[in-house]
């Protein structure tokens, strides 16, 4: 774990970076009996960090990687009310991506909520990957500049560069890049971006049998749905390209 | 012999690749000259072209509404599987768990080769000593515990532990004289196939969600349960503006999507139906069209009408705790809506409790008032190829009559006798209390003992059992027991057609189709069935030639007279058929009697120890001070019952379960979350982790079914959570004639418990 | 063949199939003391010890595929594709068209004709880091979980006959 990349500019944030990571760290052990349950999605350590980058200048001009950002072409369309949990986008997105069982790595998941009180309760499912944002914080932190962007907006991280330092998976306020033990890298959701340059969607939006989660051209979803649901962190930090259409029973 | 002439052949042509490989001939003095053999005997020679990516139709196996399969095959392996278009089932997409279907077949600990015990001592911890034998050990060894059995014991002390499926195993069975075939289906749709038989005509699986503009559960948790045909279609009425209301003790993932949802009292859905008859009834909001025309209700109509008298809504929200007025107005809505569906599926309705019987015939009648039994937005006939069985290719001789004893105790439900399926609750008590010691042998196929209510008593009851077999694909802990162990070939691995009927105006039929071969030796249950009746009743296994049957060319001819094509290799090349044909709603309907008329008063019931008109009964569990919670179960949407907890992506999706409740119930009981607890009921206790969860009414404790299984075989699965049937008392056939169980309910969920913090 | 050819072959062999007899008759070639008397005479408890090991239902003790010890946690995935590739380069492939390429036994039997063949160091190591690194802790399983004395021995000699 290199949390040296900091020390010789702040050792508070070297104190913080490691204390979070601690945190992150367990938020991303798998608890068995809590598999189904609801992940949160913004530990307490990206708080502070993002209070840190956006007020502290001396620190941001260090994050900012040199790479360039672009406008993105595709984004996320999810329906909340026509998802019924049955994990189709994530066995899809496990299958295509041959992403190992053994590490605890689900680059799209469903997150579970409940709130209320019964039999006042409603519940919630929300199928999560990368929203591959226009403002993407993971690629500012990368030290080493693994993450880059295709001209279609899909971020993507280079293996050869990537040394697994995790900064990027402390930022992401969406739980997206992720540590894999057995690689030593960072991954997460790449849109599937062989299968885009093969002309179709991604293996979720295909497989998703109510087409509750849809993928397609960003300038036709932007104006859809609203940018944010409950339990999914606040769009305008790194403005990730995903609506969420919650009313209305329109045919797809 | 062809096989071993190319072997030989391959084995000269490696040998001089390795030659070259060794670097020119007589390398070396004889050191290693006979390892060369142990080489030849693993490789050959490379074949010419490596196959590419190959684009394969098939049908999903892992639930019944069998998902057509568009799958990506790298040199024999799955590269991706995803759904097929223009597919009926799935519509083109497929679930989480159809698309973790690889992980089935490539699943390191799924059984390969037949093995057979060496240590005579059974029970879960004891190590069976496994020893590889041949297929054709085994079958020999089967055929002649077969043998032997039926000669000394007759045919009654044979067990045969699965569903009657594929039809030549059901013929093996039936060469024989097989009484005691028993499978889930109480578990399952027994009561509602056999109440449907008498109300409506047939069990139908077709539901015109699409089309329906009010849409009526009662306990089904329909978007979530494992098949996306019905959710799709729930969606689909959803856009064309029906209505949902749910009724549930569990705000479940269709509660959320429903309009309205009420936490029910469990086991009290037969009130509300009964009154909702009794509004629609009272004020004549029946469908008048259909109710006269097509009904034998005008024929019983003083009857009805004075038995359904008392079931008023003030009465049922004694009973449900739902509000009169909500039952009142809910039924005068159903009626006018026109175009009312109140589905009824499987475990969820027609096997929880003691008085599903009286539920499934309410709600058969709620669906012939609403008028739409075959008709726009109801339940419907699903329009199907006509594929023949393997006993009209290939006519049998006159099978022998079945006689002798039923360790299940069917024989004291007239109505379950006559249709033949079940019983998972009774079989137990059967083996060690009924007719302890009259079973020698019996045939486990896939079934593992968490599906039974009672495991712990069926463990004990399979020791009895002198000899027995276990297929599967999985070494379960059924497997643990075995004498014989047969690895059975995935849904990936075989050939078949597959009609659809879950939603099918037209008829529809899939090919399935081996994507690669069958892996190691495993096998198909029709390959056992087949090699079964060549040793044990060769009469029956052969054509009219004298020469064996051939599976192949049988299912050729099934194909051919389907008119699916001329043959399978060309329907597989299709992939899915559909026929164009309008559907054509019937006037006749086939309810047992004839009258050609949907039964709302059943005369014929009256004869069968069953009810003409439903009763109301509770469930047979009620609480008590020593046990005051409700026990419900639940199969979670990643899961299929209780055979896909090893699947590597379904395991790291949910790999356990947990003892879900009310916050308040734990805040009561000083439980807190995570904390461990024993539920306990009558029978049986278990601990699990409790999950507080505001969704559950906090009379109740709910478990996900499907875990807890023990052998540490399983990987992944073996010894995750908790087996929620440990719980679940299971029955006699005395127990349910008094209970009011004609149709055969396994009251799956019909238990109350104790709960404890540990 | 060279000695270490031979042994991989061995162990390749044994791997794959625990008949005793051919063991026995190979075993004359080995040159390593104590592996005749390990074996013993008794083909049934070979056997017995093999299957519990090895195969299902007891497969979950050691099971003998590359892919089964990888993150990956499954038969037919990355590394039995690999294996394929590796195979067909050298025009063979396992004679077996339905079980997984990245058997122990397929994989030492052709490392051994890999080293017998004269390949480069550097083919070998490629293979020994993509095949072949998975043995010595699984070997280590083996030889923790054998109860007949021969497969321990072989557990315990093997990763030492990789590296020569």
């Amino acid at each position: 774990m290199s949390s040296y990349y900091y020390c010789q500019t702040d050792g508070f944030l070297l104190r913080a970076y490691t204390e979070a990571s601690q945190r992150n760290r367990s938020a991303h052990i798998d608890d068995e009996s809590h598999a189904r349950h609801g992940i949160e999605l913004k530990p307490a350590a990206q708080e502070f960090f993002l209070d840190r980058i956006v007020t502290d200048s001396g620190q941001l001009s260090l994050l900012i990687s040199d790479r360039t950002i672009s406008m993105a072409k595709y984004g996320w369309l999810f329906d909340v009310k026509r998802c019924i949990e049955c994990r189709a986008c994530e066995s899809a997105c496990k299958q295509w991506n041959g992403v190992e069982t053994g590490v605890n790595i689900r680059y799209r998941q469903v997150h579970t909520s409940e709130s209320g009180k019964y039999p006042n309760v409603t519940t919630q499912a929300l199928s999560l990957a990368c929203n591959h944002c226009e403002d993407a914080w993971c690629m500012k932190a990368c030290p080493v500049k693994a993450y880059f962007r295709r001209d279609d907006g899909i971020v993507l991280i280079d293996w050869d560069r990537c040394v697994g330092c995790t900064m990027c998976s402390l930022l992401c306020p969406y739980g997206a890049p992720q540590f894999n033990w057995a690689k030593r890298k960072m991954e997460k959701c790449t849109m599937c971006a062989d299968r885009v340059d093969a002309n179709l969607a991604p293996a979720c939006a295909t497989l998703c049998p109510t087409e509750a989660l849809q993928w397609g051209l960003w300038d036709n979803i932007k104006g859809k749905g609203v940018p944010q649901v409950s339990g999914f962190a606040n769009p305008n930090q790194t403005k990730p390209n995903i609506r969420f259409v919650t009313a209305g029973w329109a045919k797809k | 012999m062809g096989e071993e002439v190319a072997r030989r052949m391959t084995m000269a042509i490696t040998r001089r690749n390795w030659l070259q490989l060794t670097g020119g001939a007589g390398a070396g003095a004889l050191a290693g000259g006979k390892l060369l053999g142990a080489f030849d005997d693993y490789f050959r020679a490379a074949a010419p072209a490596a196959a590419g990516e190959q684009t394969l139709i098939t049908a999903c196996g892992v639930c019944s509404p069998a998902c057509g399969i568009k799958a990506t095959v790298k040199d024999g392996a799955i590269r991706f599987l995803e759904g097929l278009e223009g597919d009926f089932s799935g519509d083109g997409r497929l679930c989480g768990k159809g698309a973790a279907g690889a992980q089935f077949a490539y699943d390191p600990d799924r059984l390969k080769y037949p093995m057979r015990r060496a240590n005579p001592n059974k029970g879960l911890d004891e190590d069976p000593g496994w020893v590889r034998i041949s297929w054709q050990e085994a079958l020999d060894t089967i055929a002649d515990r077969i043998k032997n059995a039926l000669s000394r014991y007759g045919a009654e002390s044979l067990l045969f532990v699965t569903l009657p499926a594929p039809d030549i195993w059901l013929r093996f069975m039936n060469s024989i004289g097989v009484i005691n075939r028993v499978d889930h289906i109480d578990d399952c749709f027994l009561t509602d196939r056999i109440i449907q038989r008498y109300t409506t005509g047939v069990k139908t699986w077709a539901n015109d969600f699409e089309n329906s503009n009010y849409i009526l559960l009662f306990g089904w948790d329909i978007l979530a349960k494992t098949k996306i045909v019905t959710a799709q279609g729930v969606i689909k009425g959803k856009e064309n503006g029906a209505k949902v209301v749910c009724f549930n003790p569990h705000y479940s993932t269709t509660a959320r999507f429903a309009d309205e949802w009420y936490g029910i009292r469990p086991g009290s859905d037969l009130a509300v139906a009964l009154a909702m008859i009794q509004v629609i009834i009272s004020e004549n909001l029946y469908n008048q069209e259909f109710v006269e025309n097509y009904t034998n209700f005008k024929e019983y109509e003083t009857k009805i009408r004075e038995h359904m008298a008392q079931y008023t809504p003030e009465w049922a929200e004694k009973e449900s705790e739902v509000p009169a007025d909500v039952i009142r107005r809910v039924a005068r809505e159903f009626a006018a809506a026109g175009r009312g569906i109140a589905p009824a599926h499987k475990k969820t309705l027609c096997a929880n409790y003691a008085n599903a019987s009286q539920l499934s015939h309410a709600i058969s009648i709620l669906n012939i008032l609403a008028g739409t039994i075959d008709r726009p937005g109801g339940r419907y006939l699903p329009a199907a190829f006509s594929v023949p069985g393997v006993d009209a290719i290939v006519p049998p001789p006159a099978y022998p009559p079945k006689r002798g004893r039923y360790i299940d105790g069917k024989d004291k439900l007239p109505l379950v006798l006559e249709d033949g399926g079940g019983l998972f609750s009774t079989l137990s008590d059967g083996l060690l209390n009924k007719y302890p010691g009259m079973i020698k042998f019996a045939f486990f196929n896939a079934y593992t003992v968490l599906g039974f209510p009672n495991p712990p008593k069926l463990f004990e009851a399979l020791k009895t059992i002198p000899f027995l077999v276990v297929m599967d694909t999985l070494p379960t802990d059924t497997v643990t027991f075995a004498d014989i162990v047969l690895p059975s070939a995935t849904y990936l691995e075989v050939n078949d057609v597959v009609v659809r009927d879950y939603r099918a105006k037209k008829p529809q039929a899939v090919a399935r189709q081996a994507l690669f071969p069958a892996m190691f030796e495993t096998r198909s249950v029709g390959y056992v069935a087949l090699e079964l009746g060549k040793r044990v009743a060769p009469d029956y296994f052969k054509d009219k030639d004298g020469n064996w049957i051939d599976l192949s060319a049988v299912l050729d001819e099934k194909v051919k007279r389907a008119g699916l094509g001329e043959n399978f290799n060309e329907f597989k090349a299709k992939g899915i058929v559909t026929r164009d044909q309008p559907y054509v709603p019937r006037t006749r309907f086939n309810t047992v009697g004839g009258t050609g008329k949907c039964q709302i008063y059943v005369p014929q019931f009256a004869e069968k120890g069953a009810d003409p008109l439903p009763v109301w009964r509770p469930k047979r569990e009620l609480p008590s001070p020593e046990f005051p919670y409700y026990y419900l179960t639940c199969i979670p949407a990643v899961h299929r019952r209780n055979s896909t907890e090893n699947n590597a992506f379904l395991h790291e999706m949910l790999p356990t379960n947990t003892a879900m409740m009310n916050p308040a119930l734990a805040a009561k009981l000083g439980i807190k979350e995570g904390q461990k607890v024993r539920i306990r009921s009558r029978v049986g206790a278990i601990e699990l982790p409790a999950h507080l969860t505001e969704t559950l009414r906090p009379d109740c404790v709910m478990v996900y079914h499907g875990f807890g299984h023990r052998s540490r075989l399983l990987t992944k699965a073996g010894g995750k959570g908790a087996r929620d049937g440990d719980v679940i008392p299971d029955q006699n056939a005395d127990e349910m004639v008094k209970a009011g169980n004609y149709a055969g309910a396994a009251c799956i969920m019909d238990a109350v418990v104790n709960i404890e913090p540990l | 063949m060279t000695p270490q050819a031979v042994r991989l072959a061995f162990a390749g062999a044994a791997f794959l199939n625990p008949e005793l007899s051919r063991l026995r008759d190979w075993v004359r070639d080995l040159d390593e003391p104590g592996f005749l008397e390990d074996l013993g005479t008794d083909p049934l408890s070979l056997e017995t010890d093999y299957n519990r090991l090895f195969l299902s239902p007891e497969g979950a003790v050691c099971p003998p595929w590359q892919g089964a010890h990888t993150a990956d946690e499954r038969l037919m995935g990355d590394s039995h594709l690999s294996a394929l590739d590796w195979y067909r380069r050298f025009g063979i492939e396992p004679a077996a068209n339905n079980e997984p390429a990245d058997h122990i036994g397929l994989l030492l039997l052709f490392y051994s004709r890999l080293i017998d063949s004269g390949a480069d160091d550097a083919e070998r190591q490629v293979f020994r880091l993509q095949h072949l690194d998975w043995i010595p802790p699984f070997c280590a399983k083996v030889e923790q979980e054998a109860r007949h004395p021969f497969w321990r021995r072989l557990a315990r000699l093997t990763p030492e006959w990789i590296h020569g």
